[in-house]
């Protein structure tokens, strides 16, 4: 939602101030810095504001969402078609200036984030791999930014030879990846946590990214090319966009099975690779025009097939006749089925001990199918909206009686002084991992308060003791929030 | 080959799987796990006993009954009616009754170092609440005034406090929880288990494998790290220290939870931290708050003149006190140094 309306802002600006950006550019910096100067200021004074002022007002700037939405424009303004004049006539002479705003906007996100992750790198506590990829990749972002940002100056930009200048500025495709990149491994965690209206930025997102990535590779074959048919051309990239859109959507959904509360570090592959097919699947299938129609008949109804898996899922779970489903399952080999039949098996262990082994069997069967399966199709270019699924870990058998529900549950508490979010893991009745985060007028509270309750939690699970003895004691806002989340996982 | 392979596999899984039953019938070689969470913390039971879950939904219930029994905050505890009642007999069960006599004892042993009826102190400070302040002196030494646990009358299942007295189980009831749970798993023919209460650790038997039972204790400077490992059987291990509930006030001093009943300030007597070992999970719970308000003369003393548990302890200068029973199964994994207890010849 903030993106869209970050989207929206910048969009109105970079209309309406294109002209004046470019004619008189420093007065718009200056804005810019100041902007982001107070920003950072009311960030770092914990004073508290109304949730609608931290979340909408501070949140555009502090979360990134206006910086983000201001590249775009920036991007997007590279990769409008030939088609669109006016838009192009107008808003291309101040591109630079605009990037040059951007970047003074960034400033405030970059440097809230990074107080904070700067902190907690260096406490050493919670190096989670996803927080370090996080770390990485901005650190990169900001490598590529600050360097284009000072060579895209007017002054600076005459002294460089217009070749290497146009040469060095390629690496904005990078910086342009890397955003996406960037918000991907954040989000991706938290949609499939459940979390309300996550699903929607990172449809909005990919919408704009991939679009961009689309537009943008769609011009250059049009200028090396010079294609005749353009019509062609157009069905595949509403295509591809289609696909990938429902890819990413269907592959963050909320998802309760324990297989599919998958690790971060896996969730952070798969976008870079959606990524890569994004660059290499248009020249693919554009010599194939054939399979193209295909494809897009498929993508249409997988669009659609993402509430279907949800109520098959359902149904399946539904039945007792457990030796009927797993056969037909069998035949399709389709991950998340096998997903729906390891639920219904160890539903059906619930009722009846005995009967569960067969069943099981099958089960695993598929599930050492996958690896070899999967080979194949990611080349064949056959959209299998189950593709991105993780792969289920070969469980070493069903829990019988398990009081929770396995899954990941996301509670979100009033801590100090805003809101504390709190994400828990559980798995066969025990908690496997624990995050929480917080808004960041509550960091310094909340990096003195969660190590203690994690590493206590986690304690049943280390290898080196069986147990910790000594308080677990933790602010109330986590405490609650574990035992809120233990209370939603209950059957 | 790869189907080959796969087939082979899928074979062994099938052999596996059919191997399961007849285990089940004994001992399994996976323990029953699971978290909860009550009487305010977080918990982990974990249990290898041929009754599996069924021992951990019994659990969970007996969990649920004691505190329903025994919280403070629940209007209908046997706690609050003694509470609401002050003055007059009050009909409780076993369990509170139990936990009453054990207290009472524990207190004279202790020479009124636990003490139950400190909680009206332990509110006014906000340690139970959240809500931390520093009262003001005379408030205290008029709450002090009702304060003293000799003062409880237990007849069979009936007691009576004097009014305005209120009693209440913190430093006991995750003790003695863990020693029901103990009992009960015996009860299921259970060889080894171990539970973890809020960090009040108890274990059966030892390890399915017959090696002894590791228990991390959290280094009191440090809580995310131990101070080092304690191998037990059958045996809990449970700590207090400082650095649980505490608040630093306007004067920059730091005040925790646990009050020496003297003077009703935090017990600051040379100890920041008491982890104590023994049989009875409810005697480690009570003994770690009183040998932490005794400070560190007399809690040596005490030990020296007992013979049912084991302690470590950490002192304010950065030293390690270790009981002589514990010195061959004491990992000390901290920078300080270790000073060795006897009991008296």
């Amino acid at each position: 939602m903030l993106f869209l309306i970050a989207v929206l802002i910048a969009g109105l600006f970079s209309w309406f101030c294109a002209d004046a950006i470019r004619k008189k550019p420093l007065p718009f910096y200056l804005i810019g810095t100041v902007l982001s100067v107070i920003m950072i200021v009311l960030n770092q004074t914990h004073v508290h504001f109304s949730p609608f002022m931290t979340n909408y007002i501070l949140g555009l700037f502090s979360r990134g969402a206006l910086a983000a939405a201001l590249w775009c424009v920036v991007a997007w303004i590279g990769a409008l078609p030939d088609e669109a004049k006016n838009l192009r006539k107008k808003l291309l002479p101040a591109r630079g200036e605009l990037s040059i705003f951007s970047a003074l906007i960034t400033i405030s996100h970059a440097v809230v984030y990074g107080i904070s992750y700067c902190k907690r790198l260096f406490s050493g506590h919670d190096l989670q791999s996803d927080f370090v990829i996080t770390c990485v990749i901005c650190l990169i972002l900001m490598l590529i930014m600050i360097p284009l940002t000072v060579i895209s100056f007017k002054a600076i930009r005459k002294k460089i030879n217009a070749k290497t200048w146009k040469a060095i500025q390629r690496t904005a495709y990078i910086f342009y990846a890397l955003i996406y990149l960037h918000v991907m491994v954040i989000l991706i965690p938290r949609a499939r946590a459940g979390r309300e209206g996550v699903l929607l930025s990172i449809i909005l997102y990919t919408l704009v990214f991939a679009g961009y990535a689309v537009f943008r590779i769609r011009k250059a074959f049009i200028k090396n090319k010079k294609p005749q048919n353009k019509a062609v051309l157009n069905g595949v990239c509403a295509t591809v966009l289609i696909f990938i859109t429902s890819m990413i959507g269907i592959f963050s959904r909320a998802v309760e099975s324990p297989a599919m509360t998958s690790e971060i570090p896996e969730t952070t592959t798969v976008p870079v690779q959606t990524e890569t097919t994004v660059m290499t699947e248009i020249p693919a299938s554009e010599s194939e025009s054939v399979s193209e129609s295909k494809a897009e008949s498929e993508t249409e109804s997988e669009s659609e097939s993402e509430t279907e898996i949800q109520t098959e899922t359902e149904s399946v779970s539904e039945t007792s006749s457990e030796s009927v489903s797993s056969e037909t399952q069998i035949s399709e080999t389709i991950a998340t089925e096998t997903q729906s039949s390891t639920e219904t098996a160890v539903i059906l262990t619930e009722t009846a001990v005995q009967e569960t082994a067969p069943p099981e069997e099958e089960v695993q069967t598929p599930e050492d199918d996958q690896p070899v399966q999967e080979e194949a199709p990611v080349q064949e270019e056959q959209p299998q909206p189950e593709e991105p699924a993780p792969e289920p870990e070969p469980e070493p058998e069903p829990i019988d009686n398990s009081i929770y529900h396995d899954g990941v549950y996301t509670v979100t508490k009033f801590g100090y002084d805003s809101d504390v979010t709190i994400i828990v893991t559980i798995q066969n009745d025990i908690i496997t991992d624990v995050s929480a985060s917080c808004n960041e007028s509550d960091m310094y509270y909340f990096d003195v308060a969660y190590p203690v309750l994690k590493s206590a939690i986690l304690a049943s699970q280390s290898p080196d003791v069986d147990a910790v003895s000594g308080s677990t004691y933790s602010s109330d806002a986590i405490r609650d929030g574990v035992r809120e989340a233990l209370n939603q996982a209950r059957k | 080959m790869k189907f080959r392979k796969m087939m082979i596999l899928l074979f062994l899984s099938v052999l596996l799987t059919g191997c399961r039953p007849e285990k089940n019938a004994e001992i399994p070689t996976e323990p029953a796990v699971r978290d909860l969470f009550a009487m305010d913390t977080y918990m982990n039971l974990k249990v290898w006993s041929p009754d599996g879950d069924a021992v951990l939904d019994q659990s969970a219930v007996l969990i649920a009954d004691l505190e329903k029994l025994l919280s403070v905050t629940n209007p209908d505890s046997d706690t609050s009616r003694i509470n609401q009642n002050a003055g007059n007999f009050i009909a409780v069960s076993d369990h509170t009754a139990n936990l009453i006599q054990e207290a009472v004892l524990i207190g004279s042993e202790s020479h009124g170092a636990l003490d139950i009826t400190i909680y009206p102190v332990l509110k006014e400070w906000g340690f139970t609440t959240g809500n931390y302040q520093i009262p003001d002196e005379n408030t205290l030494r008029n709450l002090l005034s009702h304060v003293d646990y000799t003062q409880i009358q237990l007849e069979e299942n009936q007691v009576r406090i004097p009014e305005e007295f209120q009693i209440d189980f913190g430093s006991l009831a995750k003790g003695y929880t863990s020693d029901q749970l103990i009992a009960l798993f015996r009860n299921h023919q259970a060889e080894s288990a171990i539970v973890n209460l809020g960090g009040n650790v108890q274990a059966l038997g030892r390890k399915p494998d017959g090696s002894l039972w590791n228990v991390g204790i959290v280094n009191p400077l440090v809580p995310e790290e131990n101070l080092g490992v304690v191998r037990i059987e059958n045996q809990a291990v449970i700590t207090s220290g400082n650095y649980e509930r505490y608040f630093i006030g306007d004067d920059d001093h730091i005040y925790w939870h646990i009050i020496d009943p003297k003077d009703g300030y935090p017990a600051d007597n040379g100890l920041i931290s008491v982890t104590i070992i023994g049989e009875s999970g409810l005697l480690c719970d009570a003994l770690s708050t009183a040998l932490f308000a005794e400070g560190t003369e007399q809690a040596v003393e005490h030990y020296q003149h007992s013979d049912d548990f084991e302690m470590i302890l950490v002192t304010d200068d950065g030293k390690i006190l270790l009981s002589e029973g514990m010195q061959e199964n004491f990992q000390n994994l901290s920078s300080f140094p270790v000073e060795v207890i006897a009991h008296e010849k």
